[in-house]
């Protein structure tokens, strides 16, 4: 089902997952959320996680992302090691390596979306590159938005801004956990054609999180997950395609 | 994480408000008691200097007036002695033109050099015939210059002319009345000298040592030294009253660290979803720990701030109106000094900063998953834990060591000891609070449904619960602790007062009998509830004279405590200092004849002499006159009054006036004045307290949007969302008052124990005003509900749709 190749002949591959498996709870109310998932995610490709509610797709990408520790098995995320990291190293880990966009709730209330934007790299004391933080912000169109708190913005605009903050650090990898489930359609395809945008023209590895056909099909790549198990791999998904695998792994 | 700092603050400053007046008022509160005191040392200071500007040397006598004497023969004849004076100071009995009063009296220098009183009308007396008056008197009891005032010295009547009024002067020599040196010659004992002092040419220190070695059992100093002794004196008053007020302020610090402790809490649960994407984006354990301790020291340094202007302010009013009020006082103008303004701010940034240590930590340790997942799911059930147990315990008993240390009158280790267990109580809330709450279970299911959810709400975060009831617990216990203790203090003062002073005033003629009428004269007097005249008849017991009075009814009403209680007619009454009677020995008392065997029992205070029941003098046939008048003066009046004027009308008569109420009067004073310092300065701490209250009732209505949206949502209506609320507010603030009333009985028990250790030869029991206790008790529940009001209205407002999807 998955082919499996070791890091160091394929370098174009930005995190790996192997025997993944995460518990919760003990005895009879022992739930395994995650039940021993091998992955890979290529370098410079969208990936969208797909899959039923309780399928276990948040706990892989929380895993995978440094916020969660999985109970047994390896994270590999660039060349780093997850699995052995202490609390402080996994933060230091995420705010180099990683950026997120989440479906709700990912600006501060109390700081402007340019705050927001460079706090990643305020929180680890490293200077901004005004270059890259222009060029973000042309990109994504939030140029007469910077002085704007959260609450003055569209779900839209926050989100474009949350995707700045993610990309801001130039992260090794950019998770997104249901980026469109509290847009509109035409927000959420806008939202969607920026994730795109910054993959193919900035070439940003992004992981998203969704439980939508039609957000995934932006993605180069799907993968299914079912019963904590990855259960297919779908290259250059159309919601089509999409939808019939889900429908196979359903019935 | 500096603009994250300074955008949480901008955004969340109303939230601040508790932690900012907890430190405003407490910093407030010290800055006010140092200043004020500071201005009254300065005050006291400069008074002693004026009092002794022509002095160059100075000397005190270990006692009497003679070595004054010789001193001043001795200091006439050294040739660096230009001029010399006795300051006298005493107290007489004079006839202002208002009345008979018993005033200070000091003496004005007969040398002109070393005179310090400034005339604001008229000139200073230099003959016998002359009499000064202070200003502030003469203004009260309108007296003129011309006026007459008569000085009642060793059997003699002295008139007087006021030849001027003297501007009030403060300091150790201050008088109502100044008459020259020589008059004291003639007024007998009624005044001492206080010191000598002398004008000198050339270096006072060399006529100093000169005198010091002429003369014996005086010492002579230069008078900068005399000076530098007497304003020690004169602010030692202040600086053991600054003391003990600062204690009041510790206690405020203390409350105001906890109500700090409470704000920062409530402040980081609302913020637990900002805190953990901070941890998301990449925020470590400590930046988050730092940040909150940074928002601690900024509050506690505004707070502070303000607090510091607030006590200049306050400082400034109040030496306006002691100026005001009591012009005489001498006050320094109120300046705040770098070490004024220095100390109280680091108090207060570092209470802040330290109360927001822990709370801060644990915001550190949340999970950053946290930001991603609804809020009940993460809540962190930490249940009171080991550590917590232990080291209350440990506390506890620390703190009951200083008390049970404290009890053998060390009031210091009472006072930490007091401190230190209940904090360890304090930490001990989330276990005791709901356990408690557990038994009012029956009370809180009276209020139906909404009733039955409030107990469940109130017992399921025992940490919230406790938190809520913090601030209550300890303002009541506070005062609790002053009202159980101030009750026992007044009830063991009034009872030995009743028993050593039972009589207020008594009345009797050196011999014979007293002027008829004189009881109903008495009796008339403004302040007296009763005059009774006592009969009696001169006898002999054993082989003495005496004079015997018979008591009835109407004079034991007079009689305060009842020590005469059921006196029988085999009784005789004696004064406890005749010690060589013991009581319940025999005695034989003889009256006109016929003689009676009679069992001897001691009272104190009633005289001299003895005192059997009226029918007992009957029986005997004795012929009786008034020998003597009991009076009882009314409750609350006057004493210096009263006294004054049962002065004037025995006076007349040549009678003699003894009794306990002057005594009496003093000492009740001075309770009331400390009883209302300490509960006004206590009300200060409950009001920080009671700050607290509301801040964290309103966090268990914001905690719980959801769920009671989904109450809403599943029936409940709007009233019973605000019943439930009110009832958990009721709970809370009910127990919180049970407990501390029992802890508040407890240290009081402790501290009138520790406090009156060697006054009372029996030490007081505790006496429990339960009035007051049910006013602490409503006022305590009704701060809850009206803590609880706000909050309660908010919730219900908020539509159970609306609720449901809030984060």
């Amino acid at each position: 089902m998955t082919v499996l190749d070791p890091p160091t002949t394929i370098p174009a591959i930005a995190a790996r997952a192997a025997g993944l498996t995460k518990t919760y709870g003990n005895g009879e109310a022992r739930v395994h959320a995650l039940a021993g998932v091998d992955l890979t995610i290529e370098t410079a490709k969208f990936t969208a996680i797909m899959g039923p509610s309780g399928s276990g797709k948040s706990t892989l990408m929380h895993c995978l992302a440094g916020l969660d520790q999985a109970t047994s098995g390896e994270v590999q995320v660039g060349d780093l090691m997850l699995t052995s990291l202490s609390d402080n190293e996994l933060t230091r880990f995420r705010r180099r390596h990683v950026g997120f966009v989440f479906q709700a709730f990912n600006l501060l209330p109390m700081l402007t979306a340019k705050q927001n934007i460079l706090l990643p790299l305020d929180l680890a004391g490293t200077d901004p590159d005004w270059t890259w933080f222009d060029e973000l912000v042309q990109v994504l169109d939030i140029g007469e938005r910077l002085a704007h708190r959260p609450s003055q913005l569209s779900g839209g605009q926050q989100q474009r801004v949350a995707i700045a903050r993610a990309l801001m650090s130039r992260p090794t990898i950019v998770f997104a956990d249901e980026p469109t489930g509290n847009l509109d359609s035409h927000s959420s395809a806008e939202v969607l054609g920026f994730l795109r945008r910054s993959v193919r023209e900035l070439g940003q590895t992004t992981v998203m999180v969704t439980h939508e056909p039609s957000a995934a099909a932006y993605a180069d790549r799907v993968v299914l997950i079912a019963d904590g198990r990855v259960a297919t791999q779908i290259d250059n998904p159309t919601q089509d395609s999409i939808l019939d695998a889900l429908r196979r792994i359903g019935g | 994480m500096r603009n994250v700092i300074l955008a949480s603050m901008r955004t969340y400053a109303r939230r601040y408000v508790a932690a900012f007046v907890a430190v405003l008022i407490a910093t407030g509160f010290i800055v006010a008691i140092n200043t004020l005191s500071a201005a009254a040392r300065q005050g006291a200071n400069d008074t002693v200097g004026r009092q002794y500007r022509g002095a160059d040397v100075a000397a005190t006598a270990t006692e009497g007036v003679r070595p004054y004497a010789s001193l001043r023969q001795k200091a006439i004849a050294d040739p660096g002695v230009t001029a010399s004076a006795v300051n006298w100071r005493g107290w007489i009995d004079a006839t202002l033109p208002d009345g008979p009063r018993t005033v200070s009296i000091g003496s004005v220098a007969t040398d002109r050099a070393l005179r310090w009183q400034d005339v604001s009308a008229g000139r200073l007396p230099t003959a016998r015939g002359e009499v000064a008056v202070s200003a502030s008197q003469a203004d009260r009891r309108h007296i003129r210059t011309g006026d007459e005032v008569t000085l009642h010295a060793g059997g003699r009547d002295l008139a007087l002319t006021v030849t001027g009024i003297v501007d009030d002067q403060d300091g150790p020599l201050r008088s109502v009345l100044y008459v020259p040196e020589r008059t004291f010659t003639v007024l007998g004992d009624v005044a001492e000298p206080v010191d000598e002092i002398f004008a000198v040419t050339g270096d006072p220190g060399a006529v100093a040592s000169r005198l010091d070695h002429a003369a014996a059992g005086v010492q002579v100093m230069t008078a900068d030294t005399y000076e530098r002794d007497l304003r020690l004196q004169a602010t030692k008053g202040i600086d053991i009253f600054q003391k003990l007020i600062l204690v009041f302020a510790a206690i405020s610090l203390f409350v105001g660290a906890l109500v700090i402790a409470n704000t920062f809490t409530i402040l980081l649960a609302q913020r637990a979803r900002d805190l953990a994407l901070l941890r998301c984006v990449g925020a470590v354990r400590g930046q988050i720990a730092r940040s909150v301790v940074a928002e601690g020291l900024v509050v506690g340094a505004a707070g502070a701030a303000a607090g510091v202007a607030l006590g200049y302010v306050i400082a400034l009013a109040g030496g306006a109106a002691i100026g005001h009020w009591s012009p005489s006082t001498p006050m320094g103008t109120p300046t705040l000094t770098p070490g004024g303004v220095l100390l109280p701010v680091l108090l207060g940034m570092g209470v802040t900063v330290a109360a927001s240590w822990f709370p801060a930590r644990r915001a550190g340790s949340r999970s950053p998953l946290a930001a991603l997942q609804p809020q009940e799911s993460v809540q962190v059930r930490t249940k009171a834990g080991a550590l917590r147990i232990v080291s209350a315990a440990g506390l506890i008993s620390v703190g009951a060591c200083g008390l049970l240390v404290g009890l053998q009158g060390t009031i210091v280790a009472g006072l930490l000891g007091g401190m230190l267990s209940f904090v360890g109580v304090l930490l001990l809330a989330p276990v005791l609070v709901p356990a408690v709450i557990r038994t009012a279970r029956p009370l809180a299911h009276l209020g139906g449904a909404p009733g039955r959810l409030a107990h469940a709400n109130s017992m399921r975060n025992p940490r919230r619960t406790a938190a809520t009831s913090t601030a209550l617990l300890i303002g009541v216990t506070l005062i609790t602790s002053v009202v159980v203790g101030s009750a026992s203090i007044s009830h063991k003062v009034n009872t030995s007062l009743d028993r050593n002073l039972p009589v207020d005033l008594l009345v009797s003629a050196d011999k014979g009998a007293l002027p008829d009428g004189i009881s109903k004269r008495l009796a008339a007097v403004d302040g007296v509830t009763r005059a009774v005249a006592v009969p009696g008849t001169t006898a002999r017991l054993g082989d003495q004279q005496v004079t015997v009075l018979g008591v009835d009814g109407a004079a034991r009403a007079t009689v305060r405590g009842n020590p005469l209680r059921g006196l029988g007619d085999s009784e005789i009454v004696l004064p406890d200092t005749s010690g060589d009677i013991e009581s319940g020995s025999r005695v034989t008392l003889d009256v006109g004849g016929q003689s009676r065997e009679l069992t001897v029992r001691h009272v104190s205070g009633l005289g001299d002499d003895p005192i059997v029941s009226r029918s007992l003098l009957d029986r005997l046939g004795a012929s009786t006159t008034t020998r003597a008048t009991w009076v009882r003066a009314t409750d609350g009046a006057d004493a210096g009054d009263v006294t004054a004027d049962v002065h004037a009308i025995t006076r007349t008569a040549d009678l003699t006036i003894a009794g306990g109420l002057p005594e009496r009067a003093d000492i009740l004073k001075i309770l009331a004045i400390v009883l209302a310092i300490t509960v006004g300065f206590l009300g200060i701490a409950v009001l920080i307290a009671l700050i607290g209250v509301g801040n964290t009732l309103s966090l268990s209505v914001l905690e719980r949007v959801r769920e009671n949206s989904l109450l809403r949502a599943m029936g409940l209506e709007r009233s019973g969302l605000r019943a439930m609320l009110a009832i958990e507010a009721l709970l809370m603030a009910g127990v919180s008052a049970v407990l501390g009333i029992a802890l508040g009985t407890l240290y009081a028990w402790f501290g009138v124990k520790t406090v009156t250790d060697g006054l009372f030869t029996t030490a007081p029991s505790l006496t429990v005003p339960w009035a007051q206790i049910a006013v602490i008790f409503a006022v305590a529940a009704a701060a809850g509900l009206v803590a609880c009001v706000l909050p309660a209205r908010q919730a219900a407002r908020i539509a159970p749709a609306a609720g449901l999807v809030a984060d």
